[in-house]
């Protein structure tokens, strides 16, 4: 459990962590939005997602986040994604589609496992940005600048200091329940409860041993947190100021343009109909006929 | 010996962006049917260092020796392998080579643990043990340990009666919910859990944390009758009156490493409280008095009384 570094913030002092939270949060919308954007040619459609993926390791390598604690998060999709390439083997069709071999009686094509990798690469395109906006963005940074996104709402009087605080509770409770959990599965453990092997119905009752343990903890400490705050006279309705002023810096402006410009350039390509798979294969068969 | 720590070095989540080290070669043992304190500042690595007894934790390198059963790194095989590397390797400095010979020596001497035994024998109570209860009723989350370690049902139900019976909770609460209980209830049966299993040696990591004085003087108590039927006790305390009262050996840690192991009122006669340990009032009082200029003999005093005959003995030579 103390691996697991998905939703934690890594103090650093990088130019990714120096920027503003609003414009780091609403790059992972712009950029997310990026990741469903589908091109005719499915060439074009892993050329496409492999600029993505080198720009999120270069983000990745500037913000000092070690790209091995990426692919360490993915060991548990590898499971979801063998169940997901079966089910589409089975359901997915789609007018044009190309036998690849049979198996007795049954044809694969080619598009169910497109498919699926388009839902892999997607899937690991989501977590690299979730993973790069939470390792850099301290949480409570993070809530003000939903907060700040949802400011119009309030003049609907929708909630939103609540909803904020709300959620960087939320946020603030991941790490907190994450060690709690190796703390119950270490308990349990030293009582003979094994994790990782056993029969099924073994399995279910060690899970029983983590959970139960588990919400009871993490309702006591909710229950003490909201003590602890209406005891140090918190007022959701309250007007409030703020101890960090979030900034609109330079750097900022510069990446926010850098953002636009990447969005506009994808929009164009799939405007266009832009297909650079053919382009790519003959400098591939021009590099290789160079080293012949 | 029931404990060898053997160069023992451990990080936490290594290769990671949380990686920190948290144990710096430790060579340390633990006899048989003693009563073992651990103390030292918050993050000194005690709770580390209890945790490789019974390989809830495994050392990154070294070995623990525990009940003549290895518990090593990896795997003891591929360990013995790497350790013949170091020997043989030119780039590795003579201390390197000298700590890799011993703990291959040692290694081929024991056999490696079996995780279900070394569980059974080594009972750990951790800090807030009632946060680990589950069961619908106490009698049952008594007996989840034993039954987990292949006893029939009436078997682990026995056990568990007699444990529940030795932390002085009756039949009376044999079927209510362990959640209904009042936290020193809680935490009493969540102990008796551990006893069921009937380890031979049993490590406290802060049991009384939490407790009013009484019920923790009680807990010690308990404690103390459980060494006394021949059981090795490790406890990690941050109360000195329980070193002082109940611990045979004391061990401190400071920064990852075992600065020291003694016996308490050797530690205690000799050192002011200043740096790692606080000093138990009695000491406390009796340094006090002998700076200002009392000519105590402090390591002849055991505890209050002895104290005020000493006291006596000065005013009546005065």
């Amino acid at each position: 459990m103390r691996n697991i570094s998905l939703g934690r913030y890594l103090p650093n002092n990088t130019f990714i962590h120096r920027l503003d939270p609003r414009l780091k949060f609403i790059s992972l919308i712009i950029m997310m939005s990026m990741v469903f954007f589908r091109f005719p040619s499915v060439g074009m459609n892993f050329i496409y997602y492999g600029i993505l993926f080198i720009v999120l390791l270069i983000l990745m390598m500037i913000s000092k986040i070690r790209i091995k604690s990426l692919f360490k998060q993915l060991k548990a999709l590898w499971f979801m994604m063998i169940f997901l390439l079966i089910i589409n083997l089975f359901t997915y069709r789609v007018p044009e589609q190309n036998e690849l071999f049979t198996i007795g009686k049954f044809i694969v094509y080619d598009a169910p496992i497109y498919q699926t990798l388009y839902i892999f690469i997607r899937l690991l395109l989501m977590v690299s940005l979730t993973m790069i906006l939470t390792s850099t963005t301290r949480p409570l940074d993070l809530t003000s600048a939903i907060e700040w996104f949802m400011y119009p709402l309030k003049l609907i009087k929708f909630p939103v200091h609540q909803i904020a605080m709300t959620l960087s509770l939320a946020l603030r409770f991941i790490p907190l329940l994450l060690d709690e959990t190796g703390r119950i599965m270490n308990a349990q453990e030293s009582r003979g409860v094994d994790f990782k092997g056993g029969k099924f119905s073994e399995k279910i009752r060690a899970i029983v041993s983590l959970m139960v343990p588990l919400f009871v903890t993490a309702f006591t400490l909710s229950e003490d947190l909201s003590f602890a705050m209406e005891a140090r006279g918190y007022d959701p309705s309250a007007k409030r100021t703020r101890y960090r002023i979030m900034k609109f810096r330079l750097g900022d402006l510069f990446s926010f343009v850098f953002i636009l410009v990447c969005l506009a350039g994808s929009i164009l390509l799939l405007v266009f109909r832009v297909d650079f798979a053919p382009f790519v294969v003959n400098l591939f068969d021009l590099v290789k006929g160079l080293f012949k | 010996m029931a404990v060898k720590f053997r160069h023992v070095n451990f990080t936490y989540s290594p290769k990671s962006p949380f990686e920190h080290d948290a144990l710096f070669d430790i060579n340390l043992e633990i006899d048989k049917n003693s009563f073992t304190a651990v103390i030292g500042h918050t993050g000194s690595g005690k709770s580390t260092l209890i945790q490789h007894i019974n390989a809830l934790l495994l050392p990154t390198s070294g070995v623990v020796n525990v009940n003549q059963s290895l518990i090593t790194p990896v795997r003891i095989r591929k360990y013995r392998r790497k350790l013949e590397k170091i020997i043989k390797s030119k780039k590795k400095t003579n201390e390197e080579k000298d700590i890799a010979k011993s703990l291959l020596e040692e290694s081929n001497k024991f056999s490696s643990y079996k995780k279900k035994k070394l569980r059974s024998e080594v009972g750990i109570v951790f800090q807030f043990p009632e946060y680990q209860l589950f069961e619908e009723t106490v009698l049952k989350d008594v007996s989840f340990g034993p039954r987990n370690f292949g006893k029939s049902k009436e078997e682990a139900l026995n056990l568990a009666k007699e444990a529940l019976n030795r932390v002085g909770i009756d039949e009376t609460y044999y079927e209510r919910s362990p959640f209904e209980l009042s936290g020193g209830e809680k935490r009493r049966v969540a102990i008796a859990g551990i006893l069921a299993m009937k380890p031979n040696i049993l490590i406290l990591d802060e049991p009384t944390a939490g407790l009013d004085p009484l019920s923790s003087q009680k807990m010690m108590e308990l404690f103390f009758e459980i060494y006394k039927q021949g059981i090795t006790i490790i406890l990690v305390t941050h109360d000195m009156n329980h070193v002082l009262n109940y611990a045979t050996h004391v061990v401190v840690m400071k920064d990852g490493k075992v600065e020291r192991k003694t016996t308490p009122r050797e530690l205690f006669a000799n050192i002011k409280g200043e740096d790692v340990i606080s000093l138990p009032p009695l000491y406390k009082f009796m340094h006090e008095l002998a700076d200002r200029g009392c000519p105590l003999k402090i390591d002849n005093i055991n505890n209050e009384k002895d104290l005020a005959k000493a006291i006596k003995e000065i005013k009546g030579h005065a």
